[in-house]
């Protein structure tokens, strides 16, 4: 039989608070209400939300966690009915189920005057099993239309105590008003963290606390009966709480790495538990604790050690090879070529390093604690490294969950070697972009740990060389070309391992406007440390527009930066461009016979502030050649949002730049 | 389980392959622009009741790269009434050697509520694999079984754009004596054998080459061969049905579907009546009623059982005020019914791929629901699933297609309106002011209707940063583009949309030696030109036109004057007409006109160079610029 539970709360609960927005209880002005007083064009807002988390525990379920909901939304405009359904997840793990119960929403609308309420009954309410992990609880309300405000409370009771979803205090539609509040045992210590562009204050108090616990014990020690006992235990909570107003909505732009790094909000994460009469347990508190911890993972550091499996192979590729350089070189050309990703991430090797290199697939995890366990078999000084992938946000803080990804590592003097061998077409020092998000944490075997800086330091190049003359009607033909190294390598291989030839030049084609495109030639293209070359030959039409006896044309041809990235006039936010990088054409020009040279753009240098980049335009004439030697260079990959207003003006100088003429007359 | 022999004998009759999975053994030609080559996919399709149909299939698929991932199709769909009895994939290499089975308890089993659905119970067992290398090949075998005879699965020989196939075998065998019709499309095409035994028809076909997709072309269905079965009489969660034609079978719909959905509580019915107290005019209602239809309610998708085809009743809806397509649908009819408008419910392939409803062949389909109103001879549609689209504006969503009217009498196949070319229409008037120093200024009016207000009047909705975008995209080959004041007219009883925006842009002009160039289309350019095709397979399809015209006055810059102008063009082809002029209209302004036509129709695969020609033309032109000169003083 299963006891009830029977709890007393001392204190805390019953006090309402003086700005607490009572559910079911809405004015009359958030009805009339017509737009949103700080964003006219919201099409609707989250007037309340409050979020409640308590714990309790049960004589046979022992501590639980409950979280009550409340949101109040009012919709503007017909684009928001859509927050008319609200959906909360329900997380499944080895058979602990959360639940949802308490479901109320209302409702409400201004009919001539008069507020009308209108319940969420049984057939707007769905749980779906959306897999074996997760469940989807959704409400979805009755009577809602342009101007309707609805009520929504519901709770979520969760066995698992250790797992807390993010708190969002930011969304696509502005929020009035926030109120969380969590009442967290002292057994459990979390630690907090606060992100987002908009500060959150977190504040923090105790609390004392007292539950009647009814509990089974041997009757005494020489008894072999149990009983059923009651008692009480006196302990104290850390209550957190957040109450924030008028916070703006959260909205996407382009060329930002991941937009949850921007949203404010709050993640609790369980650092460690001390029961009553239990060992103190420890999860995660600093760096070295994360390194220490995520070692002590049987898929971590015993993976790392292991080497039998590999052990006579490795002593093959490696029998006279003296030069690390020589070593670190084929270890990782084996790996590369041995294993492939199954597109699975994560820090362990999730069926283990010797499955993984009998089948010749695994995941991150299983393919980079493999090829560093291989570096310091050959005695070179290798260490993973744990990365969160931009998908996954950036780490600010200690964590274990914060990371999702494993890369090699290798300390050369000032310097650390980045490796990933999950990438076909990297290389050592090359990293595929989905790693390259800021900090990584380089953990060694002794458990130290330190920052490893992720973004290339040193520019990947794009190198355009066209030899090219201009015909009499304006068509241009020539010789191209273009090559790509580090980072631009990588995606351009990967790009051509998608698809064929034959598409790809229809693609080129396609892209640079009519141009027929012949002689094509790959070099490199399975050789990643080399730079990838592509040559080919080109005609295009329209190339130079004749207009009376002149003739104008653009001395970078079909090259160029032809539109400004950025043409919005605000941005919220910074602008992650991943990788620092370099631009290079070098044009070369000979001009139709009965033509002169009559007047070309003027050279220039523009800079980007503070050394974060340049542009440069030179260009020469000799007889009947135009020469032009451009290069556009971003030293930095990340520009703060300070940076917008410089960086758009850059590129609309630099777009303004590549599309100057040189005019032609006939002679 | 007992299993009658006949059915063991009908099912054991699949093709043994061995180890023949090498991909060594697949022909060059089946390899050509192939991502994936399906040596073989088999279905065998039997009913034993009319409420008791089972399907079992084996398709073996190899994929040469990435994107041939997709068409695996290593899943199974499942739900109260369909169960699935087996399931099961192996994975071979290269080299033909198995290196994986998947098991039924290694499928991962979760919800298949697909996007725009609230919920629904319907939920899906796939295949997790990711291949570690490729080609690779996946052999999966499913057998399921469903009450659901409404529906048997059509066969398609082709799978997709850059598939390839082997071998394809269908089979389908009715075993109660219940008649059922088949067609077949584009059999002789592709070779695709055909055997017809009067309670068994079979069909298969053998290496069947892949086809690249081709812009501008009919779909893949149209050209590629398919088979489809109906049955006469069958049965839909829990409800018998039949028809053999479309009148009996937008008979049965009306009868078992919709009859008895259309209850209004008196309250409901007096308050629409209310609403068109003060017209008699049938429109006139229609408009009321419509507009407290969209004000009022919400579109949200739940499918359950029969709830998958009926629509939940009008009073429901009336209650929660939301509901999907056929819910939204009823409700507006029942509206209308109590203040004595005549209307009904009808069936659509919706989307902008248009697709008809097969005259010839009547099989219970579509994926839509909206509502016919007849008004004197005019037809009057209604989409009730959108709060904003105005009455009768059908949009490229439900346009120009066969459509299944359900009536009391039955049912009836009948055709929406297809937009002509011309009302496809978008003039674009605008002032400009040109600066010695490249900026331009100036404010552009844009009226647009038929699919071009289409196109257009969901913009009335945007945010203020949404409209930013969609200008800075919309124009956006005008660099440092700054936008200023904008206005929208959206009228929806002559379904017409203006736009007026206000914008500026720097460095619009570029000085060379002197000398000011700038292009004089400056609002309006259309310089989409369609990809080159080396060797065009098929038919030119431009399957909706539009008419744009443009009047631009363009002030020039204080002491210049045009070095020289365009001239005019006219280019008229068989798929349009593209005009433009430009002239002095008086000392300092100029007058830029523009008329570019794009006319529907269908082409012969001959023509598509022609008509890329044309399109290039047309962006050159528009491209293309003129000098200013300092007037000599």
């Amino acid at each position: 039989m299963k006891t009830k539970l029977l709890i007393i709360f001392l204190i805390g609960f019953q006090i309402t608070y003086s700005n607490d927005i009572k559910f079911g209880k809405v004015s009359k002005a958030e009805l009339e209400e017509t737009q949103h007083s700080k964003e006219a064009d919201a099409s609707a807002a989250i007037l309340y939300k409050k979020e409640r988390v308590t714990y309790n525990y049960g004589a046979d379920e022992g501590w639980a966690m409950l979280k009550e909901v409340h949101l109040r939304v009012k919709i503007y405009k017909k684009e928001g009915l859509d927050w008319a359904t609200i959906s909360a997840p329900l997380y499944i793990s080895n058979g602990d189920e959360e639940t949802v119960s308490g479901v109320k929403g209302y409702t409400f609308n201004l009919v001539d005057g008069k507020v009308t309420e209108e319940k969420l009954k049984k057939d707007g309410i769905f749980i779906e099993e959306v897999n074996k992990y997760r469940r989807k609880a959704s409400f979805t309300l009755p009577e809602v239309k342009v101007g309707s405000v609805i009520d929504l409370t519901y709770t979520v009771k969760s066995p698992l105590f250790w797992h807390m979803d993010d708190f969002w205090f930011q969304y696509a539609i502005p929020v009035n008003k926030v109120h969380l509040r969590l009442d967290i045992p002292q057994y459990f210590v979390f630690k907090r963290y606060t992100k987002g562009f908009y500060p959150i204050q977190l504040n923090q108090t105790r609390e004392n606390r007292q539950i009647n616990i009814s509990y089974r014990a041997q009757d005494d020690t020489r008894s072999v009966a149990y009983s059923r006992h009651t008692g009480t235990l006196d302990f104290y909570e850390n209550v957190y709480e957040v109450n924030a107003t008028d916070l703006p909505s959260l909205v996407e732009e382009e060329y930002t790495n991941n937009i949850d790094n921007y949203r404010a909000a709050i993640k609790f994460e369980l650092a460690s538990t001390q029961f009553p009469n239990r060992p103190y347990k420890n999860y995660s508190l600093s760096w070295e604790d994360v390194a220490k911890s995520i070692y002590q993972y049987d898929s971590f550091g015993n993976e790392l050690r292991k080497t039998n499996y590999y052990k006579d192979d490795i002593d093959q590729l490696l029998s006279g090879v003296t030069e690390k350089e020589e070593k670190i070189q084929r270890i990782f050309a084996f790996v590369q070529f041995k294993m492939n990703w199954n597109n699975f991430y994560g820090v362990g090797a999730s069926d283990g390093v010797k499955k993984a290199y009998k089948e010749g697939s695994g995941n991150v995890g299983a393919i980079n604690l493999m090829l560093t366990s291989m570096l310091r078999y050959a005695g070179i000084k290798a260490n993973p490294i744990l990365v969160s992938t931009k998908s996954n946000g950036i780490p600010l803080y200690p964590t274990s969950d914060g990371f999702n990804y494993v890369i090699a590592g290798v300390e050369v003097l000032n310097d650390v070697i980045l490796l990933d061998a999950t990438e076909k077409n990297a290389y050592p020092g090359i990293l595929p972009e989905r790693a390259l998000n800021w900090m990584g944490r380089l953990i060694r075997e002794d458990g130290s740990s330190t920052q490893a800086q992720l973004i290339p330091k040193e520019l990947s190049k794009e190198l355009h060389y066209v030899n090219a003359t201009i015909l009499a009607d304006g068509t241009v033909e020539g010789k191209t070309r273009n090559q790509y190294t580090k980072q631009f390598a990588l995606s351009f291989r990967d790009h051509m391992d998608d698809t064929d030839e034959e598409s790809y030049l229809d693609e080129m084609e396609n892209q640079l406007g009519e141009m027929e495109v012949d002689n094509y030639e790959l070099k490199n293209k399975k050789t990643p440390t080399k730079p990838v070359v592509e040559t080919c030959t080109f005609s295009k039409e329209n190339q130079g527009e004749i207009i009376g006896n002149k003739m104008y044309i653009s001395p970078m041809l079909f090259l160029g930066q032809k539109h400004n990235p950025f043409k919005m006039d605000k941005r919220e936010y910074p602008v992650d461009f991943s990788f620092p990088r370099q631009k290079k054409y070098m044009v070369s020009i000979t001009v139709p016979e009965g033509y002169q040279i009559e007047s070309i753009p003027e050279n220039t240098v523009v800079q980007l502030p503070g050394n974060a980049g340049k542009f440069s335009y030179r260009i020469v004439t000799k007889g009947n050649q135009i020469n032009v030697n451009a290069t556009t260079e971003l030293n930095t990959a990340f520009f703060p949002t300070e940076y917008y207003d410089a960086l758009k003006e850059y590129y609309k100088n630099l777009v303004q730049k590549h599309s100057e003429k040189v005019v032609l007359s006939k002679i | 389980m007992r299993i009658p022999t006949l059915f063991l004998a009908f099912f054991s009759f699949f093709i043994s392959f061995s180890q023949e999975y090498a991909v060594s053994n697949i022909s060059e030609a089946l390899l050509k622009n192939a991502d994936v080559v399906v040596r073989l996919d088999q279905m065998n399709v039997l009913v034993k009741e009319r409420d008791e149909m089972l399907v079992t299939s084996k398709r073996i698929v190899t994929v040469l790269n990435e994107s041939g991932d997709d068409f695996v199709h290593a899943w199974g769909f499942y739900d109260k009434s369909t169960r699935i009895t087996e399931i099961e994939a192996k994975i071979y290499n290269a080299q033909g050697k198995e290196i994986k089975k998947i098991k039924q308890k290694d499928f991962q089993d979760q919800s298949a509520v697909s996007g725009g659905t609230l919920y629904s119970d319907s939920r899906v067992l796939f295949m997790r694999y990711t291949p570690t290398d490729y080609p690779y090949t996946v052999e999966f075998t499913r057998s399921y079984n469903t009450i659901n005879t409404a529906f048997v699965p059509p066969w398609f020989f082709v799978d997709g754009y850059r598939v390839s196939t082997e071998k394809s075998l269908y089979t389908f065998q009715i075993d109660c004596g219940i008649t059922f019709r088949h067609k077949e499309l584009n059999l002789d095409d592709y070779g695709i054998e055909f055997v017809d035994q009067g309670n068994r028809v079979s069909y298969s076909g053998n290496n069947i080459n892949a086809i690249k997709r081709e812009a501008y072309s009919p779909s893949l269905r149209e050209f590629t061969p398919r088979i489809q079965i109906a049955l006469n009489q069958f049965h839909l969660e829990g409800v018998d049905g039949s028809g053999e034609n479309w009148e009996d079978l937008g008979r049965w719909i009306y009868n078992e579907l919709l009859t008895g959905q259309g209850e209004l509580d008196a309250q409901t019915i007096q308050k629409a009546k209310d609403l068109v107290a003060n017209t008699n005019d049938p429109l006139e209602k229609v408009r009321k009623i419509y507009d407290f239809v969209q004000s009022n309610t919400r579109y949200i998708s739940v499918q359950l059982g029969i709830g998958g085809w009926m629509p939940i009743s009008a009073s429901e809806v009336d209650r929660v005020k939301y509901g999907d397509c056929k819910g939204l649908t009823n409700y507006m009819m029942a509206l209308l019914n109590a203040v004595g408008v005549e209307s009904y419910y009808t069936v659509v392939y919706a989307g902008r791929q248009k697709r008809d409803f097969d005259e010839g062949f009547t099989l219970m389909q579509g994926n839509h629901a909206f509502l016919n109103v007849p008004i004197g001879d005019d037809e009057v549609w209604l989409e009730c699933t959108s709060q904003v689209t105005p009455v009768n504006h059908l949009g490229i969503f439900t346009d120009n297609r066969n459509v299944l009217k359900v009536t009391p009498t039955g049912g009836e196949l009948v055709r929406t309106k297809a937009y002509s070319d011309e009302e496809n229409y978008q003039l674009t008037k605008a002032e400009y002011f040109a600066k010695a120093d490249g900026l331009i200024e100036g404010k552009v009016e844009i009226l647009s209707t038929g699919t071009q207000y289409n196109q257009k009047f969901r913009n009335l909705q945007k945010t203020e940063l949404e409209r930013e975008k969609f200008y800075k995209d919309y124009w956006g080959y005008i660099n440092n583009l700054s936008l200023g004041k904008i206005d929208f007219t959206n009228d929806k009883r002559t379904i017409e949309f203006k736009e007026i925006v206000e914008f500026s842009a720097d460095a619009y002009l570029s000085s060379v030696d002197g000398k000011l160039m700038f292009a004089p289309n400056i609002g309006n350019r259309n310089l989409h030109v369609p990809e080159k095709i080396r060797s065009r397979k098929r038919d030119l399809l431009i399957s909706r036109g539009y008419l744009d015209e443009d009047e631009f006055l363009i002030h020039l810059p204080d002491g210049y004057e045009p070095e020289s102008l365009l001239g005019t063009t006219k280019l008229d082809t068989k798929f349009g007409l593209y005009e433009i002029e430009l002239s002095e209209k008086q000392t300092g302004i100029l007058l830029y006109k523009r008329k570019l036509l794009i006319k529907s129709g269908r082409y012969s695969k001959e023509d598509y160079k022609a008509f890329r020609d044309f399109r290039r033309q047309i962006a050159r032109h528009d491209n293309s610029r003129i000098i200013l000169t300092k007037t000599k003083p």
